[in-house]
């Protein structure tokens, strides 16, 4: 009976500290590409994004008592580590602002030998962060308009909006302007 | 259910390319252009993901979360009577720590080679490799690991910051007389003299820079003395 009752629940990351460290281990594992491509579309620069990935993945692994359903793990863990590259930022005010940094070079840096893939690349980090990121979240990590508000802290219509003309950029970046009808009503 | 307009479907499309909206399906089902900008946007995020899906390097799953610094990491406190013990291990730990961050003579030319050679970079001394002609970029990279360059340099084919035993540093690649020539600008590792290198048919040095160093390396035989005197009077640390 005592057995039955520390059990975990289904679907809950509560048990022992072993048995705590491989469930964290799989689901961390399984959410290390997807942080780490978020973290380099934040900050533009590969060891720092592995630096906000460790360091998220430290904080998650203290605080894994706060996370009720692995199904929300990639949404929690979404949002430290944007509280991470946040604090990140706030120490580096005084040193270096990554705004200020140039663009990558991204076929170096990414690797990517696609020619449209580094045309897409170069016309994103043309984008401001505050249309980027809400992108990123979108078609990167998966997460709804609703979802994307929450971590922002923004409204739902303002997320939106971000969104369409993030697009609406995009396009006019890559030259696909036969369509101008959506940047009159954004 | 609600009219859906043709301005109503854009923006609604424009945010969410994947909407399922019931009104926009609606009006897609009758507009003919509406389906041609909602298939644009489909195509424009397929673009877009592929863009966004950046290459995460070899192992890092393995680094982060295998290396054992989550087991390092003790979620639960220990008992107060641990802490005296506790705190004792951290000193020798941190000694080890620092060993190991900071490595010196023999043990840090062994890193230096080790990081050019790793699959990720090793790359960055092809022979083929284009020169980078955007200053600014060189600049960036340099800001990025704490160091700086008066006057610039010239003939660089490969500069990013990379994570060298836990610490930023810039690794750039010249062309050099006979092939490319590594540096290596370690701000937080400090050596008293010239190390040598000579390992896995690497040779070059590792050179004192106020409190970093300099690391020097190439595979070809280019000669790596000029280029000491030049990056001694040259770099500096910005932070």
């Amino acid at each position: 009976m005592a057995e039955e009752r520390n059990k975990p629940a289904p679907g809950t990351v509560s048990a022992g500290m072993g048995a705590n460290q491989h469930r964290f281990e799989m689901l961390a594992r399984a959410q290390v590409p997807g942080l780490y491509r978020y973290a380099y579309w934040l900050c533009r620069d590969r060891a720092l994004a592995e630096d906000l990935v460790q360091e998220t993945l430290l904080r998650a692994w203290r605080s894994l008592d706060s996370l009720r359903e692995e199904a929300a793990a990639r949404r929690w863990l979404t949002t430290i580590l944007r509280n991470e590259f946040m604090r990140e930022i706030g120490k580096r005010r005084d040193t270096v602002a990554i705004d200020d940094l140039p663009l990558p070079d991204t076929r170096a840096s990414v690797g990517g030998a696609d020619t449209d893939v580094y045309d897409v690349r170069r016309a994103m980090w043309k984008l401001t962060p505050e249309y980027r990121e809400p992108l990123a979240l979108q078609v990167l990590m998966g997460c709804t308009t609703q979802e994307i508000a929450e971590m922002l802290e923004l409204t739902q219509g303002t997320v939106l909006t971000r969104l369409h003309r993030a697009r609406n950029q995009l396009r006019e970046m890559l030259g696909l302007t036969g369509q101008q009808f959506g940047e009159e009503i954004a | 259910m609600t009219v859906v307009t043709c301005l109503d479907a854009r923006r609604t499309l424009g945010a969410e390319p994947q909407s399922r909206d019931a009104g926009v399906a609606e009006h897609l089902r009758g507009c003919a252009a509406c389906t041609a900008f909602a298939r644009d946007m489909l195509s424009l995020d397929g673009r877009l993901e592929r863009a966004f899906r950046v290459d995460v390097p070899e192992g890092l799953e393995a680094r982060i979360v295998l290396d054992g610094s989550l087991k390092n990491h003790p979620r639960r406190f220990r008992p107060w009577m641990a802490a005296a013990a506790s705190a004792a291990m951290a000193v020798l730990l941190a000694g080890l720590a620092y060993q190991h961050q900071h490595p010196q003579g023999a043990a840090l030319a062994d890193a230096v080679v080790k990081h050019i050679e790793n699959p990720e970079e090793v790359q960055a001394i092809a022979p083929d490799r284009a020169l980078i002609r955007d200053a600014s970029y060189i600049q960036g990279v340099l800001q990025g690991a704490g160091a700086g360059m008066q006057g610039g340099m010239d003939d660089v084919t490969y500069a990013q910051v990379c994570l060298f035993h836990g610490e930023r540093v810039a690794h750039l690649v010249v062309r050099g007389q006979n092939g490319p020539v590594t540096i290596m600008l370690l701000r937080h590792t400090h050596v008293d003299k010239t190390v040598p290198v000579d390992e896995d048919g690497f040779h070059g040095v590792i050179i004192p820079a106020g409190k970093g160093s300099i690391a020097i390396v190439t595979n070809n035989a280019t000669p790596v003395q000029p280029m000491e005197t030049e990056l001694t009077s040259k770099v500096e640390w910005t932070l």
